[in-house]
């Protein structure tokens, strides 16, 4: 893993973190332990395969996911420096995607 | 905060229950409308609310304008439905405006406890929160058509403590206790 993915890794798991506190400590909590009990997700997996973990929160959540969704991105945007324009063509995986692209040219 | 609120609204219910089998059970005497339980039940409904508005608000974001314009059309629609059933009997009935008052509160409380519900079921129908939203807002239902029923017969000076319509509100609880039970389990 490149230095850069590995900084990047850790930035999503902190916006991850912090956007999943619209729910509350006890609800993050809740996530983690059902990701981990129905997904087999651990939270240090969630960089690797972000697929899951969206799918995790849409099987819970609904289009409720969508809330939780864009409040991470906003969260990994800020935290990169990047401009966080909203975009309805773009679910979750594509602004992670975007962000990491973007954050690779800007490094 | 929002479970907090949750709580506080089905205290205030049960301390409404417990005031009103206090009557029947306890003092046995004929049970005043309104009376001390129905402070109990529709000061519950506030925080109730709060704790429905306060779920909604996080995920609300996800809705259309087009969803949330249909969803208050139909909490417009029962609205009216229930005002215009209530109208006749209940001014007709000739009470004094603090029981005609709470004979239109409970239904409209309903209501507007529905119009926070529904969306939350719009949010989280394809989820596994949805089961829970679900059966929420059929216990806010079932609470609409046995609030209405008792202002009814109420009016009508038909009711009376263990009427029938009574099973419904028994009916209501059970539908909130399996809902939070589901959520739990779900969540």
């Amino acid at each position: 893993m490149t230095k850069e993915k590995k900084v990047f890794n850790e930035v999503l798991l902190e916006a991850v973190d912090e956007g999943l506190l619209i729910l509350g400590e006890s609800g993050r909590k809740a996530i983690y332990f059902h990701l981990q009990n129905s997904h087999s997700l651990k939270r240090e997996d969630i960089p690797e395969k972000p697929e899951i973990f969206v799918n995790g929160l849409r099987k819970i959540f609904g289009l409720g996911a969508q809330a939780i969704e864009r409040s991470i991105v906003r969260c990994l945007y800020s935290k990169l420096g990047l401009e966080f324009i909203e975009r309805k063509d773009y679910d979750f995986l594509k602004y992670l995607d975007a962000a990491k692209n973007m954050s690779e040219k800007e490094g | 905060m929002v479970w907090l609120y949750f709580t506080w609204g089905l205290f205030l219910w049960f301390v409404g229950e417990a005031v009103w089998a206090g009557y029947t059970l306890v003092w046995g005497i004929e049970i005043p409308y309104p009376s001390i339980a129905d402070a109990f039940w529709l000061c519950g409904y506030i925080p109730f609310f709060m704790a429905l508005y306060l779920y909604v608000k996080i995920f609300g974001q996800v809705l259309s304008k087009r969803v949330l314009a249909a969803s208050m059309a139909v909490t417009l629609g029962l609205t009216a439905i229930v005002s215009i059933t209530l109208i006749t009997p209940v001014l007709g009935a000739e009470e004094d405006l603090a029981t005609m008052m709470v004979d239109f509160a409970y239904p409209l409380f309903d209501l507007a406890l529905f119009s926070i519900a529904f969306l939350g079921l719009l949010i989280f129908l394809k989820g596994r929160l949805g089961k829970s939203w679900l059966l929420i807002n059929m216990a806010i239902l079932t609470n609409v058509c046995a609030d209405m029923l008792f202002s009814y017969t109420t009016a009508q000076g038909t009711y009376y403590s263990g009427h029938p319509i009574d099973l419904l509100f028994d009916l209501s609880y059970l539908f909130f206790l399996l809902a939070f039970y589901v959520h739990t389990k779900e969540f």
